[in-house]
């Protein structure tokens, strides 16, 4: 997933699913986190949609992220596996005003593990986004309970967001991104030793067999 | 047309009721979407029939979409009167299809169909015009069903189209990773509404209202043709997804996109030899499944069969990374397809069929290529049968779906339960495949 360094700069290319209920603003979270943008009334995506954006990480990392937006409705419906492939971290959405998308956003994050993982075979990372938190306010019982829900779902985090008042859009994505790139490193290292193994492995077995 | 009256309000009559039930009207139920929130959890902890929760569902789902279907058009937009009556008339008609066919119900594209339907007519006219957009095979009836299965066999079959019509664009496509899917649910379900170029649209319509489905796959496969160039030049994924998603105003205006949806041509029998070709790769891929389960049988636990059960489905769906089909089954598509070609051409040649269809010309002909294609079939239906014994059901009825289909949607066809019109076969389960092995 990562593009080639060249002088010390590395590239990397990740895909974020975006995903949960319909209607609880995923469309609106990426419009506002790509261009910083709201709009009222948006059209209801259907099948998926595809957005970019590009950060700066460091002086010497450039992030491209792929956003696919996934329509709500499709949940537990055999296309998600198409749309899942080759994600490497989610934001997994529901909104505040409307209690029975948080079970939806439960839902979609049991779809997602079990259709991708790491490579190392552990889930990939994924983001609780707690949206429209400008409609409401979230007491303190009910942040325990998410921080509950967090640990027993295997969601490194969440966050209280508003794409219409720009609240924590940027912040949940960061986080996201720092997780994402800690994996990715950590795969790249393990790969390497996986390399020598094989290396090992293949010494052998080619003076065995021929 | 008074029967058919009747047929309306009572759909209507059977969805006010909950709605009644529920306190609200479907003028007010885009502004109470919030307190049926509160009634669903309310519901959900049990205060309430499971069949009001279903309703409830429903209701919610056609809500949210109105104002998000059309949000610039005057008729949905903003708390107008104008607004209010247009997405009240909106609701009436999208509930009213779901009670009439709930195989289907309500899928998201459809408030985009009926919503355009709207525009141009009454809300009586725009439910049965639905209906038919909806039920018959000539037009939609491959593409929703509430699985959302049908729209991705549709979606393999412009992919192999594209593989056939276009070799080098598909080879990019498929080396960037861009799946048909991908674009293709947008495309089709919303009937090419989306597109930024609303005199394109009603032409697109005007062509599907004539040709069917067939119009909807030429004007796919038009868009990504004038896109060609672009796609070509592009070297990743990321680049590609957001110009078919978002086709540009430079490829989808009406002076460039209609002459070149006349010269594109996809021709009814194509698309059933792609459809066939689908089906066959489905059917390869258990085969071959089946070919890696045998080797492998020695270690397959009893376990393993309720997995290999799940695949077949997972592998209609599957549309990018089908390569290792077996060789012989594909070289026996291949001899198939060319086949059912050679006949359509003979018999056309024989009868000269007209390209455009008019209406005087279409009886005879007609019944000439039916007859063809169900010659054929049968051939194909010997040797497949060979396979399985137990699909000769499915595939008869797949052949009434067959001349259906060239009968250009005949009225008739109206009391063919919707099940069996579905011809797209369920796959075959790893159990019956093996039986048919045995055999």
């Amino acid at each position: 997933m990562s593009g080639g360094a060249e002088l010390g700069f590395t590239e990397h290319l990740f895909k974020v699913l975006v995903i949960g209920d319909h209607k609880v603003g995923k469309t609106s979270f990426v419009k506002r986190y790509v261009k910083n943008q709201f709009y009222e009334e948006l059209k209801t995506t259907i099948g998926v949609d595809f957005s970019m954006k590009v950060i700066d990480w460091d002086s010497h990392t450039r992030v491209r992220l792929q956003l696919w937006d996934i329509a709500g409705q499709e949940r537990l419906r055999g296309l998600n596996r198409v749309f899942f492939k080759r994600s490497s971290g989610a934001l997994v959405v529901y909104d505040m005003t409307n209690g029975s998308t948080l079970d939806g956003a439960l839902n979609w994050k049991h779809e997602l593990d079990s259709q991708v993982m790491l490579k190392n075979g552990r889930p990939i990372p994924a983001v609780l986004l707690a949206n429209k938190c400008d409609e409401t306010k979230v007491c303190r019982r009910n942040a325990s309970l998410l921080e509950k829900l967090c640990q027993e779902k295997g969601f490194i985090g969440w966050f209280q967001t508003s794409a219409k008042e720009n609240i924590n859009v940027d912040e949940a994505a960061k986080f996201l991104v720092k997780h994402i790139l800690q994996n990715n490193e950590e795969s790249v290292k393990e790969e390497e030793q996986n390399m020598q193994i094989n290396l090992k492995q293949q010494s052998k077995s080619n003076s065995t067999c021929c | 047309m008074t029967h058919s009256d009747c047929l309306l309000q009572a759909c209507q009559a059977e969805i006010r009721k909950p709605l009644v039930d529920l306190g609200v009207s479907e003028y007010s139920i885009v502004l109470t979407i919030d307190s049926l929130v509160d009634t669903e959890n309310e519901i959900s902890s049990g205060q309430a029939s499971d069949l009001l929760s279903a309703d409830l569902t429903l209701f919610k789902q056609i809500a949210l979409d109105l104002r998000r279907s059309f949000p610039t058009h005057r008729t949905l937009m903003g708390d107008r009167p104008e607004a209010i009556e247009g997405q009240a008339k909106l609701f009436r008609v999208l509930t009213a299809f779901a009670r009439y066919n709930p195989q289907i119900g309500y899928v998201q594209g459809m408030s985009y169909i009926a919503a355009v339907l709207l525009m141009i007519l009454s809300e009586e006219e725009a439910f049965w015009a639905l209906v038919a957009l909806l039920e018959k095979p000539k037009y939609l009836s491959e593409l929703f069903d509430a699985t959302l299965t049908k729209i991705q066999h549709q979606a393999l079959i412009f992919h192999h189209l594209l593989k056939h019509r276009k070799p080098l664009l598909f080879q990019h496509l498929e080396t960037l990773g861009v799946s048909s899917v991908h674009f293709i649910m947008q495309w089709f379900l919303t009937l090419f509404t989306s597109l930024p170029c609303w005199d394109s649209v009603l032409a697109i319509w005007d062509l599907i209202m004539l040709h069917g489905l067939q119009a909807v796959f030429r004007t796919g496969l038009t868009i990504i043709l004038l896109l060609e160039s672009r796609i070509m030049n592009m070297s990743e994924e990321a680049a590609v997804l957001p110009v078919l998603l978002r086709v540009p105003v430079d490829v989808s205006q009406h002076r460039v996109l209609i002459p070149a949806l006349w010269n594109t041509d996809v021709q009814e029998w194509e698309i059933n030899c792609m459809n066939r070709l689908v089906l066959e790769e489905a059917i390869g891929g258990q085969d071959e499944e089946k070919v890696n389960k045998e080797s492998t049988k020695d270690c397959t636990s009893s376990l393993s069969h309720g997995q290999q059960d799940e695949k077949p489905s997972q592998e209609v769906g599957r549309s990018t990374s089908k390569k290792a089909v077996p060789g012989s089954s594909t070289k026996n598509v291949f001899t198939r397809l060319l086949k059912v070609a050679q006949h359509y051409l003979l018999e056309s040649g024989k009868y000269s069929v007209p390209a455009k269809r008019s209406p005087a010309l279409v009886r005879l002909p007609k019944t000439r290529i039916s007859t063809s294609f169900t010659q054929a079939q049968g051939r194909t239906r010997r040797s497949s049968s060979r396979r399985s014994q137990n699909s000769t059901l499915g595939e008869v009825k797949k052949e009434q779906l067959f001349s259906q289909d060239s009968d250009a949607g005949a009225a008739e066809d109206r009391h063919v339960p919707l099940n069996e019109r579905n011809f797209i076969p369920c796959p075959k389960t790893a159990s019956q495949v093996q039986e048919s092995q045995l055999i």
